[in-house]
């Protein structure tokens, strides 16, 4: 009984967080489409409750449109089943092995995989270590280490964190510490943005990787591009790839993630055999519909003439990785294509679908045949 | 007060609540051996709950649910809980997962070359499992024909959460047939529905069954593995200190070593940590919960203090070796087995149970928090 009234309070709890953005949603649908407030807020309840939609994901997949509600929500799964689909083939119990920054780092440095260089690990309710694991108990320490230790560009992610969420970069030079808009800041500072950030409570700090130089030139911007490969791994000597992305930033962002449009930034498949582009796509935050560009907009540069550098390495990297984190067999691995190399950024268990309606079709079909093979 | 604070302290209420019902249960089943009548018992218990903050069965094992018990003794030992308190200082809780869960933790030992018993399988009831050279993900057909005629001849099934060796299946093959290890002769299927449906546990690893060194098998008359537990605190400098030792020997048919306050039959001796002497040994204990010196195994008949555990200096280097790598986690329990192929890794714990046995409880905690 106490078990339920617990689980109640914490659904009401989630619940009450979600009742503003509901309410603005069924607005600013109601003035787009020209019909009633309350026929969207009853639409988004029953997208809600009946098919566990979250109301960003709804809004802008564009669920409320009067001509995508009845049919669009059969194509796509809400983030919510996709995660329940996701653990009936990865364990639940290795999550941490992807979802957690610090482990994923240090179960990769202990299998030899390349990843950007370890700074450290913050956890508030702790201490934190350096690269190496030494202690660094205390604001005083964070800050000698960061003024310190930590040279050249480094980025500060929650360890928990998705979708871009409180990254920040900085750069050192000399002690002298300038984050991404060339502003001074003193490691203080740095120490408070992770001591006070009110979401996360634990961020690793590793060295801040750039785009290889060709790539750079062909998309207009030296941030960091992120190749997004799925893999699904049968055995520790069999792997495959399914379905590859490019995340593009646009202009001075530093973080490649689409946020429903929100960033600008562009997402792409890419040819598996070649590694060259194939549908550009822009998401329009305003009607959820995906827009298709022939042109890189910051290059000018046609798709068809950019071909991702070094991807067979990256493919090699990422069925690599597969192999060695069985018994998750289904990962999205993000991927940095520098001029020192590739390098694994994160992988992701719990992956979103690719944003590509043909890729995300095949994805989710192949996920479904596992699943109903599995079943059997 | 915001939701997220009603939350916890129905959570707290819930788990208090839990205790003081196990108390109730044990102030009865209990009085019996005590010699004191429930209502002696229970404020006792309360006393101990919420002033020295042992729960109930762990006061029951460590023999001080009797009231009658001096509070000089009850004041040598550490609660569970305090003593967690005291890891939680030194290691961080976001790592403690990657001992607790033997899938995280056998993972880990593979890629650092820390040696461990090898895995065969992982079994979990809600997803896919994985099976060693096996292609794809293996369904039920798939497990009882690995069982049946593919699996090693001897295996061992252990929760991916267990504790004190609870949940665990040994199982071997005899001319074609399986059993475990009492001899009852156990079918694929029979396996395969522990494991599916065990209301304790929900995933599980299968590996390899170590046996014990031919002297320690001598010394019990027993090949199934008498772990080693040695505690490792890295300090400030960064080098690994050991903080205590122990073996637990295994007694009669007993496949697993715990101890259990000597209700296993087992026996748990302390070792002298420069050379892996047995110094003192404790074997079951009295209806009063007082556990019973021994200077001879119960079974085999042999001398048991001044016995040395063999490849001792292996031992320790294996475990520091292991400590280092485990960074930032700073304190262990590690659980080794010796035998004659080597030194295995069979657990760590990053939040182990202080050694109250021997009085040591006290000791760790200061060594801990002076290096916290």
């Amino acid at each position: 009984m106490l078990s339920k009234i617990i689980t109640l309070l914490i659904h009401l709890r989630r619940d009450v967080k979600e009742i503003p953005e509901i309410l603005s949603f069924a607005r600013k649908t109601s003035s787009s489409y020209k019909n009633s407030f309350m026929l969207n807020l009853c639409r988004s309840l029953w997208l809600k409750y009946k098919h566990n939609f979250s109301p960003k994901e709804y809004f802008y997949h564009g669920y409320l449109a009067p001509e995508n509600f009845k049919d669009k929500k059969k194509e796509f799964i809400s983030r919510k089943k996709l995660s329940e689909m996701q653990l009936k083939i990865n364990p639940a119990g290795y999550k941490l092995l992807t979802e957690d920054k610090s482990y994923f780092h240090k179960f990769c440095k202990s299998a030899n995989l390349p990843v950007s260089d370890f700074y450290g690990v913050y956890l508030r309710q702790f201490y934190g270590t350096d690269g190496s694991g030494n202690i660094l108990n205390g604001e005083k320490k964070w800050q000698e280490y960061l003024s310190e230790k930590v040279n050249g560009g480094f980025v500060i992610k929650p360890i928990n964190g998705a979708y871009g969420k409180s990254i920040s970069a900085f750069t050192n030079t000399n002690g002298v510490i300038k984050d991404i808009n060339g502003n001074t800041i003193s490691a203080g500072n740095i120490f408070d943005l992770m001591n006070c950030d009110k979401k996360y409570k634990s961020f690793v700090i590793e060295k801040r990787l750039f785009a290889c130089a060709k790539l750079s030139e062909m998309l207009g911007s030296d941030n960091l591009h992120t190749l997004r490969l799925i893999t699904f791994a049968n055995s520790a000597e069999n792997a495959e790839i399914l379905s590859a992305e490019l995340k593009i930033v646009k202009g001075k962002n530093f973080a490649a993630n689409i946020d429903f449009g929100s960033t600008g930034n562009l997402i792409s498949q890419v040819d598996l055999n070649t590694g060259g582009l194939v549908n550009l796509i822009k998401c329009n935050q305003e009607s959820g519909q995906n827009i298709f560009l022939d042109k890189i907009p910051s290059a000018g540069l046609n798709i068809t003439e950019v071909f991702i550098p070094q991807f067979n390495e990256a493919k090699k990297l990422a069925l690599n990785a597969a192999k060695i984190f069985l018994p998750i067999r289904y990962i999205g691995w993000d991927i940095a294509v520098t001029d020192e190399g590739v390098f694994l950024l994160e992988g992701n268990m719990y992956f979103d679908f690719p944003t590509s309606e043909e890729e995300y079709k095949k994805i989710r079909k192949k996920f479904a045949q596992i699943i109903n093979d599995y079943n059997k | 007060m915001s939701i997220a604070k009603i939350i916890l302290k129905l959570r707290h209420f819930k788990r208090d609540c839990g205790y003081v019902s196990e108390l109730l249960k044990l102030s009865f089943s209990e009085s019996t051996n005590y010699l004191n009548p429930p209502h002696k018992i229970f404020p006792h218990g309360l006393k101990l709950l919420f002033k020295y903050r042992f729960t109930p069965y762990f006061a029951k094992d460590l023999g001080i649910l009797n009231p009658s018990t001096d509070i000089k003794l009850i004041e040598k030992l550490i609660s569970r809980e305090r003593f967690s308190e005291i890891q939680l200082k030194i290691n961080p809780l976001e790592f403690t997962p990657l001992t607790e869960n033997k899938g995280l933790f056998y993972h880990f030992c593979r890629l650092n070359k820390i040696p461990y018993p090898e895995v065969y399988a992982e079994y979990f009831k809600d997803s896919s499992g994985i099976i060693k050279d096996f292609n794809g993900i293996p369904k039920e057909t798939d497990w009882i024909e690995w069982f049946e005629n593919k699996s090693p001849d001897e295996i061992v099934i252990k929760p991916h959460l267990g504790v004190y060796g609870h949940g665990i299946l040994p199982v071997k093959r005899l001319k074609n047939k399986l059993y475990d290890f009492s001899g009852k002769e156990l079918l694929p299927d029979t396996i395969i529905d522990f494991m599916k449906n065990n209301k304790e546990f929900k995933s599980f690893v299968i590996q390899e069954r170590l046996k014990a060194h031919k002297s320690l098998k001598l010394l019990t008359e027993n090949e199934n593995i008498s772990s080693v537990r040695i505690v490792t605190l890295i300090d400030k400098n960064d080098d690994v200190k050991i903080l205590y030792a122990a073996v637990k020997l295994v007694s009669g048919k007993n496949f697993i070593d715990n101890h259990e306050r000597g209700s296993t039959g087992n026996v748990i001796a302390l070792l002298d940590i420069s050379n892996g002497e047995i110094q003192t040994a404790f074997c079951a204990a009295d209806k009063l919960g007082k556990a019973g010196e021994v200077k001879f195994h119960p079974i085999s008949g042999k001398e048991i203090i001044g016995v040395r555990i063999p490849m001792w200096s292996d031992l320790v280097n294996t475990v520091k070796f292991a400590a280092l790598k485990f960074k930032p986690l700073r304190t262990a329990g590690w659980d080794a087995a010796v035998t004659d192929d080597g030194i295995k890794i069979l657990e760590g714990n990053a939040l182990f149970d202080p050694p109250n046995f021997f009085s040591k409880g006290r000791f760790i905690e200061k060594e801990l928090l002076e290096n916290q």
